[in-house]
């Protein structure tokens, strides 16, 4: 019995010893819905972050420290978002948090970060109120309205469009914002929106809005929807003769599951993205490569995203490491904030003063039954 | 037959109420609320055990315990099949963010507003639940909240879809603890009162209930009321702490886990809801490192709790001052001094119908029913199976209500009367298949049925203040008189539905002569028993007659009980009175002979 405990005594001091010994880890929570509605969101995003801490710890840390990423799972709902953050930051005393992935989850997670004057960077949260919650909470993503305001300079300098239409979920966040943006930004720039027709969540016959929409022939019609909408949108809009609108969307069409649902309905549309897959800039290619390698999958728009976090946090920790030598959150929120040519994959990134990113968006066109590189366009 | 036992009870229960004890059960309350709190917060501030995110916890078990314990008012206690409890939470999160964030108003009048604003939803649910029950009441509330959630999604000034961000957060541990010991103690002194028992009778035999002089109606209407008034705080306590809200919050699943919580607790307990809120609270926290399969093994933990103990945590059962020794002795059985009943004799009491016929469809049941009583009377009713002899009783009581004609009692046209209101006015029943509230005890069953010259009304109830020590008293003293009268006083705490059927048989009898009757109908008393019980039956029933001075009208098939009993026999067959006279010529007359009773009995 008492040599077991002597044993036991020796082991826990060398362990304590070893902590002792190695410089201070630093620890980041990631807060990311796991189970739930949205948990292959949330998986993406868990791939991306953890790629990115073996990458980066095999490159010998950041400033000789090792970096350590906790998943806490927040299953898409802002109450156990809450609980994940109050966690983190409490019992794990981490260092940032990055995430929460929706933006509802981030509006209801980063004022707690917020309150403790814990650094929040979220991947993925489009919601304009999300960084408004205070200096502690940036993203990595583009905001609502700039995919709006993208595909609206799009269609009136590109294709050189007069009329458009709009077809969306009125009961979804995030359609409602790109459609209300792309309205305001289309007409400010000379066109003019000539129907705006939407539906309820679940609803997949859309003939009669759509007979509206042909009546009206429009140059283009907006569809700020997801994958699966839309496909069903595109195929019976054809199929009613909608013949001469180009159909535009936003990220939400950013899945492989768009072109068997849509068909050749969907040929010749357009929409922005956050990076491009198939592209040939080095950081796209080594990331897909390595990507694909760990997880046999091709890397989606939220995975890109949480590279893009993470390069932003590595430059941060970098220069804010490098500046008061020792891990400091206040220290770690200035250099966030001061964030200058950070190089994710989809180009350079830097903040605003609203502590959004400053970062160009592609948009892809769908040819041949793939995703194809049209152009980038820069804010 | 009326039994003089009663030293058992008395000795078991123990001693009486006490004004002292009240107060004793009050200091103990108030003190262990406040050790409670000042524990917590004491760990917290000391940093030991208690960091921000197990204080964070905590607050979500207080407002899951509001959301169960509002719920189980009326799920559990009241038996009204509710789905649509996120949509009170909801409209009671919104209202007070609203006043908070856009108007500024501090956070308890929001609260309160919030509260009240759900309380109104609890009323206009309250409507479709008094023509619905059960699957159907549970689809309408569903309903309910879906819509609510929907008014919401397209109501911009709270933001749409897109949620409400930057709600002040105001809620604190303190406010959480308080509201959430405001509900249980608020619930728990509406239950051990005269509206619970109201509620509860409805949960188990409404028709009974509502014969024994409950206003159903009105009792439910209070349960989704009060119950919604506290889902509406639990909103706004929810909101001023997650400080961001949207519509998808609220949702169906919202709904469940409240479901959840009392279902797992035990439907009709406040310390089993309680329990259960901790328990969902804080099992998927513990449940973290699980990461991916955290949720699957939460859902396997709880079917596995509900497969081991069925009936939830803590079934009906409750934790509180009787387990501590200072139990109430009125919420339970006790002796009681045997003086006479006072009973105020009004004018003759007399039923009269006139021309009543009753139709099911293209069936008449009755026709031209025409029949007086005069005060004393003690009449029979009989006929063969199927003559319409309990549809008369329907009619009388209210059940039915008469396709022509019109009843009056004591001068007063009954015929559109509810059934409560008839039981009011003085007309009360038994049943042909005793229903009786059979998962109460036997002295519950009586205290339902009595009420009081001016009740204690639901205010008085909640705070244990006014007339509610002295009529709880009042109440428990008689119902305890009617008990031992009817030989039951020694198994008043006995569940009703266990009794052998013999003591059934009169426990309903007891129930419908508490409710104060001047005419008592009885619906084939003798049915079942063996002729001992009968005799003791038919001594009984004189017995009763005299004694609280009352006009009897007996269905019963068992003649030798009717001729020997009954000063007046009517005959019904296929709904047509065949004949209406005194048991010596009942026997001779051609018609009954043959319609019903046979040669023999000549």
């Amino acid at each position: 019995m008492l040599r077991k405990s002597l044993v036991l005594v020796v082991l826990v001091l060398l362990i304590m010893s070893a902590v002792a010994l190695g410089a201070e880890e630093i620890i980041i929570g990631l807060v990311t819905p796991v189970t739930g509605d949205v948990a292959t969101f949330g998986m993406s995003v868990r791939n991306a972050a953890l790629l990115w801490e073996k990458q980066v710890n095999s490159r010998g840390g950041i400033q000789g420290r090792k970096v350590k990423i906790l998943v806490e799972d927040d299953k898409g709902t802002p109450a156990e978002t809450a609980n994940a953050v109050s966690k983190l930051i409490s019992q794990s005393k981490v260092l940032m948090i990055m995430g929460p992935v929706t933006s509802k989850c981030a509006n209801a997670g980063a004022p707690i970060g917020q309150a403790n004057k814990v650094p929040v960077l979220t991947p993925t949260a489009t919601d304009q109120a999300v960084t408004a919650i205070g200096d502690h909470v940036f993203r990595a993503c583009f905001i609502d309205p700039f995919q709006g305001q993208v595909m609206s300079k799009f269609a009136l300098e590109t294709l050189k469009a007069k009329t458009a239409a709009m077809l969306y979920d009125i009961g979804n966040d995030y359609t409602k914002g790109l459609a209300e943006n792309f309205k305001k930004f289309f007409e400010a720039g000379g066109g003019k929106v000539v129907v705006s027709e939407t539906y309820g969540a679940g609803e997949s016959d859309f003939s009669a809005q759509l007979t509206k929409i042909k009546k009206a022939n429009p140059d283009v019609l907006w569809l700020p929807d997801y994958y699966n909408t839309v496909g069903l949108i595109t195929r019976q809009a054809r199929q009613l003769g909608i013949k001469k609108a180009v159909f535009l969307g936003a990220d939400g069409w950013d899945s492989p599951e768009l072109l068997p649902i849509a068909g050749e309905s969907i040929e010749g549309g357009f929409f922005s993205n956050h990076f491009f897959a198939g592209s040939t800039q080095p950081a796209v290619v080594a990331f897909v490569r390595d990507y694909e390698a760990a997880y046999k999958s091709e890397p989606d728009a939220l995975a890109a995203l949480t590279w893009d976090a993470c390069a932003i946090a590595e430059s941060a920790l970098n220069a804010s490491i490098k500046k008061v030598g020792k891990l400091d959150r206040a220290a770690l929120r200035d250099a966030l904030a001061a964030t200058r040519d950070a190089q994710g994959v989809s180009g350079k990134m830097a903040f605003d003063e609203n502590r959004n990113p400053i970062k160009p968006a592609v948009i892809l066109e769908v040819k041949n039954a793939k995703f194809a590189y049209k152009s980038t366009i820069n804010p | 037959m009326v039994s003089e036992a009663k030293a058992t009870v008395a000795k078991s229960i123990g001693t009486r109420a006490t004004d002292g004890k009240q107060l004793t059960r009050g200091a103990v309350a108030l003190g262990g609320l406040a050790a409670g709190y000042f524990l917590v917060v004491g760990l917290h501030r000391a940093g030991v055990l208690i960091s921000d995110y197990y204080l964070q916890i905590l607050i979500w078990v207080g407002i899951n315990t509001i959301m169960g314990v509002s719920l189980n008012l009326i799920n559990g206690f009241t038996g009204q099949f509710s789905l649509g409890h996120a949509g009170f939470m909801a409209i009671g999160a919104y209202v007070a963010a609203y006043m908070t964030k856009i108007l500024g108003a501090p956070f308890a009048p929001a609260l309160l507003v919030g509260g009240t604003a759900a309380a109104l939803g609890g009323l206009v649910v309250g409507i479709p639940a008094l023509r619905l029950a059960g699957d159907y009441l549970a689809i309408a509330t569903l309903g309910f909240g879906e819509i609510i959630r929907v008014i919401i999604l397209n109501l911009d000034v709270v933001g749409g879809p897109r949620g409400l961000p930057g709600i002040p957060a105001h809620t604190t541990f303190l406010w959480v603890y308080a509201m959430a010991a405001a509900t249980v103690v608020i619930v728990r002194n509406l239950i051990w009162s005269r509206q619970g028992r109201a509620l509860v009778a409805i949960r188990e035999d409404e028709t009974a209930a509502e014969t024994m002089g409950v206003d159903t109606t009105r009792y439910k209407i209070m349960a989704f009321v009060v119950g919604a008034f506290f889902a509406g705080v639990a909103g706004g306590l929810y909101a001023h702490k997650i400080t961001f809200i949207d519509p998808s919050q609220f949702d169906f699943m919202k709904s469940i886990e409240a479901l959840v919580i009392i279902v797992l607790g035990g439907l009709g307990s406040i310390t089993g809801t309680v329990l259960a809120a901790f328990v969902v609270t804080f099992l998927p926290e513990a449940l973290r490192a699980f990461a991916d399969y955290r949720m699957i093994i939460y859902s396997l933990m709880l079917i596995l709790m509900m497969l081991y103990r069925p009936r939830g945590l803590m079934g009906t059962a409750e934790f509180g001052f009787r387990q501590l020794g200072l139990g109430d002795a009125r919420s339970s059985a006790r002796d009681v001094g045997g003086q006479a009943m006072g009973r105020n004799d009004g004018p003759p009491p007399v039923l009269e119908t006139r021309g009543v016929c009753m139709d099911f469809g293209g069936l008449r049941a009755v026709s031209d029913f025409c029949m007086t009583l005069r005060q004393g009377e003690l009449v029979g009713l009989i006929g063969p199976n199927g003559a319409g002899k309990t549809t008369v009783f329907n009619v009388l009581t209210g059940l039915s209500e008469a396709t022509c004609g019109s009843v009056h009692f004591m001068g007063n046209d009954i015929t559109r009367k509810r059934p409560s209101e008839i039981n009011d006015m003085g007309i009360a029943r038994t049943f042909q298949n005793i229903r009786l509230f059979s998962n109460l005890t036997v002295l519950d069953n009586v205290r339902i049925a009595f009420r009081g010259e001016r009740p204690y009304s639901m205010t008085e109830a909640v705070l244990r203040a006014g007339r509610y020590s002295s009529q709880e008293e009042e109440i428990c003293r008689k119902s305890m008189e009617f008990l031992r009268l009817f030989g039951l006083d020694d198994r008043a705490s006995e569940i009703a539905g266990k009794l052998p059927y013999g003591a059934q048989r009169r426990l309903e009898m007891a129930r419908a002569l508490a409710t104060g009757p001047k005419l008592l109908l009885l619906d084939e008393p003798a049915a079942g028993m063996n002729p001992q019980e009968t005799h003791e039956l038919l001594e009984l029933i004189r017995w009763i007659h005299e004694r609280f001075d009352l006009t009897v009208l007996l269905i019963e098939h068992d003649m030798n009980l009717v001729m020997k009993l009954c000063q007046r026999i009517i005959v019904l067959d296929y709904g047509n009175t065949i004949a209406d006279d005194a048991p010596a010529d009942i026997v001779k007359n051609r018609r009954v002979i043959d319609a019903y009773l046979g040669e023999e009995a000549v």
